[in-house]
């Protein structure tokens, strides 16, 4: 009999002890505050974050996403180190009747396939990385967005990405200098992408207030200057020593050049799809 | 290594399968497959997906396998995954490899368990492990488990593992203890059967990295303080006294961070948005009471959920990384119009009650009512449904069912379509069964859809002929018959079925229309499809 009552004080206390711990609650530092960030060293090579938002004017929870991301590119956080273009890709994407343009693209389109297709929208994949725990590159819960990005820019740098451009009103025709420099060799295949994406354009988006027609669309993907998946970058990766080439694209007239970007990345070409480094500027300096 | 102890695992089944043709054991399994052939229609949406666009094939198969030898009962079970849609109805997942497999022994009272494992606690509020394959749900716990019989009546159970996920597992550890009883008294029409339970969920160190490099970005006003643990504790039991049966569950969850698309942010420049990380207890109660007499029996149910999602982590949304199951509170229509508006169990807050009413008034006459109502925690209705629906039988020669069912569905917190009305719909059904000799029936369904809502009203309607055992054709279409938003289409569907001892084939022509599907604050395309499916399914 007291064997049996100790037995059941014995799977008691088991199941007390489950929830009876204590831990030590993680610190979490405040990226904001005053004196917690040391300032920028302009002799260190800061490795960029890039996400790649898929969005569509029928997709209701977009626009949040689009403040989420904002948020993360205010100077108080990420600021310049976190760079978005945005698709207008997949199901959500369709335009309305009196949608002004259709923002789609085959290229975007390519590009959804190619980060896999995500089970929801808004998604964003960050420097088209799969995390630990995520089924694939796509990342829908755009509140935790933040966490990824935070933990890429933790990561050292392992090249600078210099971008220049030269833009020519009179025909539209712009020239993009991109200058590489590894800090270390690198023996992978890698592949250099550049895009143009371009901010306020105002055009109907449907909001949880419902169809609004004024909507400012912003980081909208435009085209891409290289292929799609990006040009091979055929030179050796050696330390210190600069790779540089540059391209040519003429913008077409309905694209407002004031707000347009240019983003580059250089990212794995093969069975990983990562970004090592990205690099934003705008069209017109 | 792992590589290694599967093939050690394959050793291990095999020489015990050279055992069993020994007769020394039992060996069965089952197995299924389904083949589809993607057939692109712009004109219903089957479109822009990998297999409209260029695979045009996909296929998911899994055969299981299980022996059972002097105590030892053991499985395997491999899965096949080529240009599937299940894991993302948009996308398409290729992977095959061993999808579970597990050893199982009982020593005396203890019962002890490796493996994937499969198990719940109570009625799964605080922990479920199941698979669903239409969902391609499998919450499998890769870990260990004990059990240990504790006199006749009682067994206590513990295990602790990690969360499959496809063919990988997520980092965090799941740990659980519970305790299951059964009182009565000799000679006596009452019992209980009480039992209590408790989950634990452990993050590693990278999943509280990512919260805390999430939290970091937080203002300070929105900053939570996550913890490694988050614990689940519930209590339940069934009262049943004489056919009165009772059976009640209070489940409540400790702090825990989680994704809430209604919550308010802060954002750096002081401007406000939706969706947001929080760090929030939760609670569920449920309780069902039955009563079945001659004749009849009543089904009463209710339902109150507060913050009760419970993930193997925060960032995994929809029907990802779920480590509980909660009841639903509607109706499980099987009708192709009466199911077309189920409404998604809302996690965050849901109040509920459900009645079903059973009564037969004459042997060949059976009648059955449902009604039930969903609100949020604020009184705001989510669902509502009325079902009646009488079935009359004459004994080889008919069988006729009858109905009604009319909806209420707030279509803008089930979908996420801001300033959408509620869709109300209203469903007459017929289903008439003929039977025209001992082999030989017929079958018609008929329904019809009003409603001014959504996609606007439907008609629906089957025909089937059946040569028992083996043989079954069916012919079916569904038609916009009011559109509010296409053109009229219609969705016809042909279907072949052939069943030969335990082995079940069928053969199906489908056009399928599309829906979307919103939880927490993500949606989900549900595509349309159209082309052949093939599936078949075998025990052995």
């Amino acid at each position: 009999m007291v064997f049996q009552n100790i037995k059941y004080l014995f799977f008691l206390l088991l199941a007390y002890s489950l929830m009876a711990c204590t831990e030590n609650k993680p610190i979490i530092p405040c990226l904001s505050c005053e004196g917690t960030v040391a300032p920028p060293n302009p002799d260190i090579i800061v490795k960029k974050a890039l996400m790649e938002e898929f969005t569509g004017v029928r997709c209701v929870n977009c626009p949040q996403a689009k403040i989420e991301i904002e948020n993360l590119q205010s100077e108080a956080l990420f600021g310049e180190d976190f760079i978005a273009v945005s698709y207008h890709a997949g199901f959500f994407s369709r335009p309305y009747n009196d949608s002004k343009n259709d923002y789609r693209t085959d290229q975007g389109d390519d590009i959804l396939d190619f980060l896999d297709q995500p089970i929801g929208f808004p998604s964003g994949v960050v420097n088209r990385k799969q995390f630990s725990g995520e089924d694939d590159l796509q990342i829908e819960a755009f509140a935790t967005w933040g966490g990824f990005v935070g933990q890429e820019l933790e990561a050292a740098a392992i090249m600078a990405l210099d971008l220049e451009t030269t833009y020519n009103a009179s025909n539209r025709i712009l020239n993009v200098s991109v200058g590489i420099t590894p800090t270390q060799n690198i023996s992978d295949a890698l592949n250099l992408s550049i895009l143009i994406t371009e901010n306020d354009i105002v055009d109907v988006q449907l909001t949880p207030d419902g169809k609004v027609d004024d909507y400012a669309q912003t980081h909208v993907f435009r085209s891409m200057i290289t292929n799609t998946f990006g040009n091979p970058i055929n030179e050796a990766f050696i330390a210190n020593q600069s790779i540089s080439n540059i391209f040519s694209f003429t913008l077409p007239n309905e694209w407002v050049a004031e707000n347009c970007k240019v983003v580059a990345f250089v990212h794995h070409a093969e069975q990983s799809k990562e970004v090592l480094q990205a690099e934003e500027v705008d069209l017109i300096k | 290594m792992r590589q290694l102890s599967l093939f050690l695992l394959f050793i291990l089944f095999s020489s015990l399968t050279l055992l069993a043709q020994n007769d020394k054991g039992t060996l069965s399994g089952n197995f299924q497959a389904n083949a589809n052939i993607f057939l692109r229609d712009s004109a219903i949406g089957a479109t822009n997906t990998p297999q409209y666009d260029h695979q045009l094939y996909g296929a998911d198969a899994w055969l299981n396998l299980n022996y059972n030898y002097s105590g030892f009962d053991i499985g395997l079970r491999f899965d096949l995954f080529n240009n599937s849609n299940l894991l993302n109805p948009q996308g398409s997942y290729t992977a095959e490899g061993i999808g579970r497999w597990y050893i199982k022994k009982k020593i005396d009272k203890l019962s002890l368990a490796g493996g994937y494992l499969y198990d719940q606690i109570g009625s799964g509020i605080i922990f479920r492990a199941y698979e669903e394959r239409p969902l391609l749900i499998d919450n499998a716990l890769l870990g260990i488990r004990l059990a240990y019989d504790l006199g006749e009546n009682w067994q206590i159970k513990a295990f602790t593992g990690r969360q499959k996920q496809q063919f990988d597992i997520y980092d965090p550890v799941i740990k659980a203890f519970s305790i299951d009883g059964f009182i009565t008294e000799e000679e006596s029409n009452w019992s209980l059967t009480p039992g209590f339970g408790v989950v634990n969920r452990t993050y590693d160190d990278e999943t509280m990295q990512r919260i805390v490099s999430t939290v970091s970005t937080f203002s300070v006003t929105d900053s939570i303080a996550p913890s490694f643990n988050t614990s689940a504790l519930t209590l339940y039991n069934t009262l049943t006294v004489g056919n009165v049966s009772w059976y009640a569950e209070a489940a409540w969850k400790t702090e825990d961070v989680f994704f809430n698309p209604f919550a308010t942010k802060t954002n750096r420049d002081g401007s406000t948005s939706l969706g947001q990380l929080v760090n929030e207890k939760g609670s569920v109660y449920y309780s069902s009471l039955s009563i079945a007499g001659e004749g009849f029996g009543v089904t009463l149910e209710g339902k109150r959920t507060e913050n009760f999602t419970f993930r193997t982590n925060p960032f995994v949304s929809l029907n990802r990384g779920m480590l509980n199951f909660l009841p639903p509170m509607s109706r499980f229509n099987t009708y192709r119009l009466t199911s077309r508006y189920t409404p998604a169990i809302q996690e965050l807050g849901e109040q509920a009650v459900k009645i079903d009413l059973k009564f037969r008034p004459k042997k060949n006459i059976g009648i059955e009512l449902t009604f039930s109502n969903i609100t949020d925690l604020d009184n705001n209705l989510l669902y509502r449904e009325g079902y009646s629906e009488i079935q009359i039988k004459k004994r080889k020669k008919f069988i006729l069912t009858a109905g009604l069912q009319f909806q209420q569905y707030n279509q803008e917190i089930f979908e996420t379509k801001p300033d959408v009305p509620i869709v109300k719909t209203f469903i007459p059904f017929i289903d008439y069964l003929y039977k025209i000799d001992r082999k030989k029936s017929v079958r018609f369904e008929l329904q019809y859809m009003k409603t001014d809502q959504d996609f606007g009203s439907w008609i629906f309607g089957l025909a089937e002929y059946a040569i028992a055992p083996r043989w079954t054709f069916t012919i079916s279409d569904m038609y916009n018959i009011d559109p509010k938003k296409t053109d009229k289409i219609h969705y016809p569907r042909l279907d072949l079925f052939y069943t030969i001892k335990s082995n079940r084939f069928s053969l199906s022509y489908i056009k399928q229309v599309e829906g979307v599907v919103c939880s927490g604050g993500i949606c989900r395309l549900e595509p349309a499809f159209s082309g052949f499916r093939f599936t078949t399914s075998s025990t052995f």
